[in-house]
């Protein structure tokens, strides 16, 4: 089955598809699909590796952004950063929680909402 | 005179500058392109080669020409109502960014960094090929789809890795994996089967590694090197495997270093970058890649290197 990439998964587009480069989280976070079988599954993915919270990470704590001060607070009203949050999540070396830090997602996404 | 900042709700990264330039009373206006156009909205007209209107949410607002500097953090795409079509949402998602990304895009002012130079820098073939003409020592690389290619490259240089170009992590099946740099055994060259799939990143293995050293640099001129050293096997690969066993201690970049990576950030437009290097036993600097979005939270608090300050400089000064 051939599959077609939407105009927007382009990247060498006449037209800029560079603003905004990132997508949501969740339009990269969920899939139930399953991995296809050896030999179509492309060979770096066979290295994957569960990820899985490692000992000492954090949960992300709750938070809420506040419009105010323009930033990330807790349920305490108190800065985010303030509860020394800025350490590996697991997957974000700087608390982060969703896919759009520096170790799993790349700078650039095509925009896969459009 | 604002300071723009273009990044999602949830960012500490860009929590910590925004901090700072509010106690330095530096007018601020973040938003995230998420919010386009239900919590935000744009209005500009074109007057004498410029755009010229208000950026507006609920709580704020910034006149375009008022912009001093633009910190451009991996903001989210726009989000439209639910009550939208399918095909409706494709539209109302390409007029926006080509009206709301060509207008602020087009934003005369200081970018950390254009999303356009971030784009061209997330190509890896791009970064390498750039950092070998400006002088960088590169580990021998093979990107292919040919398994043949493979096992020569393997014959010639030994030990090889593979690595991803693009995404860190798949998503399937109900959960994640973690895709990170793997040291390939005689098993696995024995089956590359998948690797006809697409293509892969294959790189020499600088064996006679001494440490890692990560590179903040901020506005070109502005250096915040780290060396990182490995506790474990899996660090030693790939230092993101095992953050447990790493410890970091402050270093000087070395003269030559320091001009290829200005001569770098030039040719890439890039104003800011996180550059990872693997400095062997003889002190050569080789390079790995960069990262012109990188968080830089995490080593600022390990070495206490001011990098924080460093940006607020830059976007307070809005200029090089």
């Amino acid at each position: 089955m051939t599959s077609i990439s939407t105009a927007s998964e382009e990247q060498y587009l006449e037209v800029s598809a560079r603003f905004p480069q990132c997508v949501g989280a969740l339009a990269v976070s969920t899939s139930t699909e399953a991995a296809s079988t050896h030999g179509a599954r492309p060979f770096a993915l066979r290295f994957g590796q569960p990820r899985l919270p490692a000992a000492g990470v954090a949960e992300l704590p709750a938070w809420r952004y506040c419009d105010e001060r323009q930033i990330a607070v807790g349920a305490d009203g108190q800065p985010y950063l303030a509860k020394g949050e800025m350490t590996t999540t697991g997957p974000s070396p700087d608390g982060q929680g969703s896919t759009g830090n520096e170790e799993w997602t790349p700078d650039f996404a095509g925009d896969m909402s459009a | 005179v604002t300071v723009l900042v273009l990044a999602e709700e949830h960012d500490p990264t860009v929590d910590r500058i925004v901090t700072e330039l509010a106690r330095r009373d530096v007018p601020v206006f973040r938003c995230n392109l998420g919010c386009f156009p239900q919590r935000m909205s744009l209005g500009a007209q074109l007057r004498d080669g410029r755009w010229c209107g208000l950026l507006r949410t609920e709580h704020r607002d910034v006149e375009l020409v008022d912009i001093r500097s633009v910190l451009y953090r991996r903001p989210t795409s726009f989000t439209f109502p639910e009550s939208l079509s399918g095909p409706e949402r494709r539209h109302a998602t390409w007029e926006a960014k080509l009206g709301v990304g060509g207008i602020l895009g087009g934003i005369d002012a200081l970018w950390v960094n254009h999303p356009t130079a971030t784009a061209d820098c997330a190509y890896k073939p791009v970064q390498l090929a750039t950092a070998e003409r400006c002088g960088f020592a590169v580990p021998p690389t093979l990107i292919t789809s040919v398994s043949d290619d493979v096992h020569a490259f393997a014959a010639e240089h030994g030990q090889i890795v593979v690595k991803t170009l693009a995404f860190g992590a798949i998503f399937e099946d109900g959960g994640s994996k973690i895709l990170y740099t793997h040291a390939l055994t005689a098993d696995d060259l024995a089956d590359l089967a998948g690797v006809e799939t697409t293509t892969h990143l294959f790189q020499k293995f600088i064996n006679d590694k001494a440490f890692e050293a990560r590179v903040t640099v901020v506005g070109g001129d502005r250096m915040f090197a780290a060396a990182i050293h490995a506790g474990s096997d899996d660090a030693r690969v790939d230092f993101r495997a095992d953050y447990g066993a790493l410890s970091y201690r402050v270093i000087e970049v070395p003269r030559q270093v320091a001009e290829q990576i200005r001569m770098f950030m030039k040719e890439l437009r890039i104003n800011y970058g996180a550059f990872d290097f693997v400095v062997d036993h003889d002190q050569r600097w080789w390079w790995l890649e960069v990262n012109s979005g990188g968080q830089y939270g995490w080593i600022e608090g390990a070495t206490g290197l001011p990098i924080t300050a460093a940006m607020a400089d830059l976007l307070e000064k809005g200029q090089l």
